[in-house]
């Protein structure tokens, strides 16, 4: 119950809030989620961000945005390229240093914690361009992603990862690098997912991948939700994610201008429109 | 050219190059992981070469016992050095481009004190005690024992390198953040932590140059650029941040120079060195085993 509350909070600003009459009023978010089924809500973490303002040397990405990805559900983030979707999982991960605003997991405030003390906390990114260690082995980057956990939490999840992604185990001493778009993003999610993660930050995770292997990648998604981990996704591919997500929150130009139930904004012409790049209000 | 010229050529070659590794390998890390173009990097070999002279000197002991110890306090300078100047340097610095151009600079500076610290210390003439200059008989071939022991403890502290970062979780996060800085950030490595260290183990590892070449060579305030130099074009052979590269490029400089200097003259040391320099920088500027 406490969760219907929290999905209905922090206050979004919409878009045409502030701005006069001229903003589309978007869609509000949806007041009656999936109903948590019983383990599902107990594993994840909840991510909450307010009012969060970040960007490059002083020119602002970030004006001020506000989401909630609730426990052990999927959360997609879309909006055109240069929206700040990028901007704002660094700054989840810790790797870029907000401005201002707050960012809470489980209640708490993320504030000074590096990007390790975030991972001990339950975070993890998958980043956009994967970041592997191209000549290390299959099996190193999976070791390295347990980097903080102990050796038998390590072997224990090298296990869990290969049961997910079976074709991580058959390439275990292939070097990274020489592996097809597809296998490197399948090992760039499981080495996030070595450190047991709570809370999976994914930065278009569908990117330049064949569409068998979308399909696939989606797949293992759902899966690694299934098992509680709550999942905050960036995507280009919208009307995929959709089908895959509980909640949408929709970025355009550094701020967030729509936000619901997945299912609910799957037909939105709006957006199409944000997907596209065109203008929205002015 | 018979056969134990060949083999003595051989062994000087091995000598020279493993020493070059050592040092290079050291210099990689700091530049590979942080951007940092210490060139005065050598000085920190003088400086272990003549605390243990000086040690050895105090006591008459054999300077083994002092390399180890010797290496801890570089160990430790290198901490205090990132902590008072290169941490800094990193984060004021905009980019990585500037990162380099700053401690070169910073580095140059570190150069000039540290050279004539030991002018003023030590004098500026040369010094030296060899250590275990004696020939040693393998079969048919002599070579002189300190001479193989610099070889024996060169082999082994570079193998010794190689392997941690090969096989142990530690050595693997500091090849990961090699590769991937962002990635290796983003599983938990603490670069705060493993930095500073780095620094360190390079100093810790000119410091083991410094010392075994206390034992065959005489000692001087500038003997380290050299070493440098040698560094940075090992580094260029063997490819930035590639640690089996910059080996078996610190071997083949070692090779080149040693046979080069016997074919032309001692004083070419330096052209030939710069020739290698020049011809990888034309032909293979990613470095030897770059694919």
């Amino acid at each position: 119950m406490s969760m219907r509350m929290r999905v209905a909070q922090p206050p979004l600003p919409l878009a045409g809030e502030g701005r006069g009459e001229g903003g589309q009023r978007p869609l509000a978010p949806l007041p009656n989620p999936l109903p948590a089924g019983g383990e599902r809500g107990k594993f994840g973490l909840e991510l909450e961000v307010r009012e969060l303002r970040a960007g490059y040397g002083g020119l602002p990405v970030l004006h001020g945005i506000s989401l909630c990805a609730p426990v052990g559900r999927t959360t997609v983030l879309v909006g055109a390229n240069g929206a700040g979707k990028t901007t704002l999982l660094k700054t989840l991960a810790g790797v870029m240093s907000p401005v201002s605003g707050s960012v809470l997991l489980d209640g708490k405030p993320l504030a000074g914690d590096t990007p390790a003390d975030r991972v001990r906390r339950g975070m993890a990114l998958v980043p956009e361009g994967r970041h592997l260690f191209p000549d290390m082995s299959v099996r190193e980057n999976l070791e390295l992603g347990g980097y903080l956990a102990s050796r038998a939490q390590r072997d224990k999840m090298l296990e869990a990862v290969i049961g997910i992604f079976p074709r991580l185990g058959e390439r275990l001493t292939q070097a990274a690098g020489t592996m097809s778009g597809g296998e490197q993003q399948m090992l760039a999610i499981g080495r996030a997912l070595m450190s047991r993660p709570r809370l999976l930050l994914l930065d278009e995770p569908s990117l330049g991948l064949a569409p068998k292997m979308v399909d696939e990648m989606f797949a293992a998604l759902a899966r690694i939700n299934r098992d509680g981990t709550t999942l905050l996704l960036i995507e280009q591919n919208v009307f995929q994610a959709l089908a895959v997500a509980d909640y949408a929150y929709v970025l355009s130009h550094g701020e967030m201008i729509a936000a619901g139930a997945a299912w609910e904004l799957r037909g939105n012409d709006l957006i199409r429109r944000v997907y596209l790049g065109e203008a929205i209000a002015n | 050219m018979n056969f134990y010229l060949f083999i003595d050529l051989v062994v000087a070659s091995l000598v020279t190059g493993g020493l070059y590794a050592v040092v290079a390998l050291g210099l990689n890390l700091q530049y590979g992981l942080m951007r940092i173009m210490n060139i005065a990097h050598g000085e920190f070999l003088m400086i272990g070469a003549y605390l243990t002279y000086t040690l050895v000197r105090l006591t008459g002991a054999s300077p083994l016992w002092f390399i180890p110890p010797m290496m801890v306090v570089l160990f430790l300078l290198g901490l205090v050095l990132h902590r008072l100047i290169f941490r800094r340097l990193a984060a004021t610095s905009p980019s990585p481009e500037a990162m380099e151009a700053r401690s070169l600079i910073v580095g140059f500076g570190l150069m000039f004190i540290l050279q004539n610290v030991a002018q003023l210390i030590w004098g500026g003439g040369m010094s030296g005690q060899a250590y275990l200059d004696e020939p040693v008989k393998l079969g048919e071939i002599t070579v002189a024992a300190n001479r193989l022991l610099v070889l024996v403890v060169v082999a082994a502290a570079s193998l010794a390198l190689v392997l941690v970062l090969k096989k142990t979780l530690l050595g693997k996060a500091v090849r990961g953040m090699l590769q991937a800085p962002l990635g290796a950030m983003l599983v938990g490595i603490d670069t705060r932590r493993l930095h500073p260290a780095c620094f360190g183990l390079g100093l810790a590892l000119a410091g083991l140059a410094g010392g075994l070449l206390s034992m065959v060579y005489e000692l001087t305030p500038s003997m380290g650029e050299p070493y440098t130099i040698s560094a940075l074009i090992v580094i260029t052979l063997g490819g930035l941040g590639n640690i089996p590269g910059a080996i078996a490029g610190a071997l083949l400089l070692g090779l080149v120079e040693t046979f080069g200097m016997y074919y032309t003259s001692p004083s070419m040391k330096t052209l030939i060195s710069y020739g290698v320099l020049v011809g990888v920088l034309l032909l293979r500027p990613k470095g030897l085993f770059a694919k």
